[in-house]
């Protein structure tokens, strides 16, 4: 559960049709952002609706850094108002599409940043960001050996002799 | 206590020490033989590898992906399965790596990084497709690991031959199987054909069964027990129409290769079917038809029924979810079939008619229904539309209505979409007959017929065609909203040039102009709307002896530009792509009076580069 702290409204303006949020990030930075925008994330309307039922206005706080939600809320500013499939609670499996143009210019950032980008997305609960992100990640991997996956992304063969030639370990490859 | 502080030291005496204690035992265990004391040790380095998994593991747990949630994890894996299925052959790596690499397990390899990898590739998510190209020894795992999900069997022309795997599968778990998508010769298609005829398919959503070699006699599909299918795909794969049980399909798609003359048909009693047989007569195809009244996807290509069987009557098929229509065949077939099937405004309609009628008589009886399609289509009229045609020597003329784009405003002209998807209305004709067709008086024919007279953007790409000034006339002269035009070969085309830039005379007296030439009729040449212009493949530097006006292709498209900018009809867009030289003075011309200029960027870099040149000298 994120921590909620209660904010007197001159911390939050917008009142009315469009209403702002606060957002405080791990670097206690504060972002204040339209409701509207923030749509696309599931955790955020949850809070939103808490927030309409006991009639408070609150900071949402959040565990990653303004970098990264900076980077979220400019994919979301981005597909604001926009249908997104993925988004779709009842939407398939993911398939072969490729990643939309925009999202792969988007998402062409360092290794260690897509991950906090795509762990903020699960945070938040953005399908389609959490799916564009996965998608990146894949195709970083692809067309690697295991050895050179390993060195990519930092972790190391820890599978005992058994585990690794073992009979019934064989159908994992 | 700080752990972290002076470990290295630390660690390492605690090491020392108890390795020390616990190995010096076996220094004093020799007289008890050397072999005892060789396993005891292996045994002990066992344990100390052990350790070291342990170490390992909890470093790997710090890694940036490590702490990714698990089923993130296995969601990277999914994309991965698609990118990467199993398989047996080599695959090229992609990008950044020149050599190729064995692929064997495809996206299983990934459960070979490390213990977490591991444990997320056992999701059975994953494994709901069945790695039949593996062997038995995989159908089985994947099958345990698969669970009760749903599964799934996909098998493409390059793992054919798996006859023995697939057919233990399918009698094992048929009720088990979501989807088959299916590439194979008929042997294995056969396989999958009498298992779905011998008991229910219950959980099946989705079949696609396309046999791929179409040298040998095609299959016909048994009667399907599949009450919850919704998708049928058949690519020459035949199926009576006349026991077609199928009532709540939302996409049909029956293909038959229309370049391949019909081949036999072998039935289960091995009895060759006739080649008129295997069309459906109109009764059988409408009434199945009319049984869909949920789909929502119609493609028949090679197999509408003939106009010239039997017919006990014009049975309609209302089909009011369809969003995407693709009829292929004979001219009069797709007319008939046409005309037989009520298609909602808002969907996509393309047409494939095949004929040896030149004339164009056939091909017109088709234009009624794209009359009627085009007058009433959603949500936009047909006056916020692009039309493309594509003309070529190989005996195709396409002609195709999509979603009209703010080709002026931004400069990304993009005339002709690559994907039919984008395509709202589309007519493809192919002709049999080897002679080379002028496509341009069919073209007049059909662009008279149709309600073009509000259309935006036009596209012609008609590179070998022969069409005058009065061709232009009787296709486009009535189009006064043409926005955007893009033409192949323009230089070869004069009459663009009037197109562009008509004489204005102010007339005496009201102030309103005139049309200079309004005796002679090419007044409907003249486009008023337009602000952007793509020349394809031009020649700039062509010169033209026989005319008044000296000068260039190139000099003639600049002056027309500047004389619509001092007629207040400025072009903010010019493409123009050419394999000739761009003379840097023209370029810088073109680029005083319109906007936006593009497609040129290799004369601009040339001029960077030799500007570069230059100043290393």
């Amino acid at each position: 559960m994120p921590t909620i702290v209660s904010v007197d409204d001159s911390t939050v303006p917008g009142e009315g049709s469009s209403r702002l949020l606060l957002l405080v990030s791990s670097d206690n930075k504060h972002i204040v952002v339209e409701e509207d925008i923030m749509s696309r994330s599931r955790f955020i309307s949850k809070q939103v609706e808490g927030f309409e039922a006991t009639s408070q206005r609150h900071a949402i706080l959040l565990p990653f850094s303004s970098f990264v939600l900076n980077k979220v809320i400019e994919y979301c500013s981005h597909y604001r108002g926009y249908y997104l499939l993925e988004d779709d609670p009842d939407a398939a499996p993911p398939g072969r599409s490729p990643v939309r143009e925009w999202d792969q210019e988007f998402l062409d950032v360092d290794r260690n940043m897509l991950l906090r980008i795509i762990k903020a997305a699960h945070y938040l609960e953005i399908k389609s960001l959490v799916g564009s992100c996965a998608r990146a990640i894949a195709d970083m991997i692809r067309g690697k050996t295991t050895e050179e996956m390993r060195e990519i992304l930092g972790v190391e063969n820890d599978f005992t002799p058994e585990e690794e030639h073992s009979p019934s370990s064989k159908c994992t490859g | 206590m700080n752990i972290l502080r002076g470990n290295v030291e630390i660690a390492r005496h605690y090491w020392a020490e108890v390795s020390l204690r616990r190995l010096s035992p076996y220094d004093r265990a020799y007289a008890q033989g050397a072999a005892g004391v060789r396993a005891a040790l292996d045994a002990e380095e066992l344990a100390v590898q052990s350790a070291i998994i342990c170490v390992r593991s909890r470093r790997n747990a710090l890694s940036p992906i490590s702490r990714l949630p698990l089923e993130i994890l296995t969601l990277v894996f999914e994309f991965f399965s698609h990118l990467r299925s199993p398989h047996g052959y080599f695959s090229s790596s992609d990008n950044d790596r020149s050599t190729t690499v064995y692929y064997p397990l495809g996206w299983i390899w990934l459960s070979h990084v490390c213990r977490r990898w591991r444990e997320a590739a056992m999701n059975p998510r994953l494994w709901r497709f069945v790695p039949i190209e593996l062997g038995p020894e995989w159908v089985r795992e994947g099958l345990a690991r698969c669970k009760s999900v749903p599964i799934i069997i996909r098998l493409g022309v390059l793992q054919d031959g798996h006859e023995a795997e697939l057919k233990a599968l399918m009698d094992t778990h048929l009720c088990q199987v979501q989807k088959i998508d299916f590439k194979g010769r008929s042997a294995s298609l056969q396989v999958v054909s009498n298992a779905l005829a011998s008991s229910d398919a219950l959980a099946l959503e989705e079949l696609s069964l396309e046999e791929i070699r179409k040298k040998s006699p095609r299959i016909l599909l048994k009667p399907l027990h599949t009450p919850n299918l919704r998708r049928l795909s058949l690519q020459d794969v035949i199926y009576s129409w006349n026991s077609f049980p199928m009532c709540n399909l939302s996409h049909l798609e029956v293909c038959v290769d229309l370049f391949d003359p019909i081949t036999p048909v072998i039935a289960p009693n091995n009895v060759a079917i006739p080649p008129s047989s295997q069309l459906p007569s109109p009764d059988e195809f409408f009434h199945c038809l009319s049984r869909n009244t949920s789909l929502e996807t119609l493609i028949i290509k090679g197999c509408l029924p003939s106009r010239l069987s039997p017919s006990t009557g014009d049975h309609v098929a209302r089909l009011p979810l369809l969003k995407k229509v693709v009829l292929a065949g004979p001219t009069l077939d797709v007319a008939h079939a046409v005309q037989r099937i009520v298609i909602p405004s808002s969907s996509k309609l393309h047409l494939t008619c095949y004929s040896n009628d030149e004339s164009g008589e056939e091909v017109l009886s088709i234009i009624p229904a794209m009359n009627t399609h085009l007058k009433a289509h959603t949500p936009h009229p047909i006056s916020l539309r692009t039309l493309s045609m594509e003309g070529s020597e190989d005996r195709k003329l396409k002609f195709v209505v999509w979603d009209y784009m703010d080709i002026a405003k931004d400069g990304t002209a993009d005339f002709f979409p690559f994907e039919e998807e984008d395509h709202e209305v589309s007519l493809d004709f192919h002709w049999h007959n080897p002679t080379y067709l002028n496509p341009v008086p069919l073209l007049r024919k059909i662009c008279a017929a149709l309600p073009l007279s509000d259309i935006r953007a036009v596209g012609a790409f008609l590179s070998n065609s022969k069409w005058t000034a009065q061709d232009w006339v009787d296709m486009f002269g009535r189009c006064r909203a043409i926005e955007a035009l893009e033409v192949q070969k323009a230089d070869r085309r004069l009459f663009l040039c009037e197109a562009l830039m008509e004489e204005w005379r102010p007339n005496d007296g009201t102030g309103a102009p005139v049309h200079a030439s309004v005796d002679d009729g090419t007044k409907d040449l003249f486009l008023p709307a337009l602000r952007a212009l793509c020349l394809q493949d031009v020649d700039l530097q062509r010169r033209y002896p026989g005319r008044d006006s000296s000068g260039s292709f190139g000099d003639l498209i600049l002056s027309c530009i500047r004389e619509r900018q001092l007629r207040g009809s400025p072009l903010d867009m010019l493409s123009i792509t050419t394999d000739g030289v761009v003379e840097p003075s023209l370029l810088q011309s073109f680029k005083e009076v319109v906007g936006i200029v593009r497609d040129l960027k290799h004369t601009l870099e040339d001029e960077e580069d030799d500007d570069s040149s230059h100043g290393s000298d």
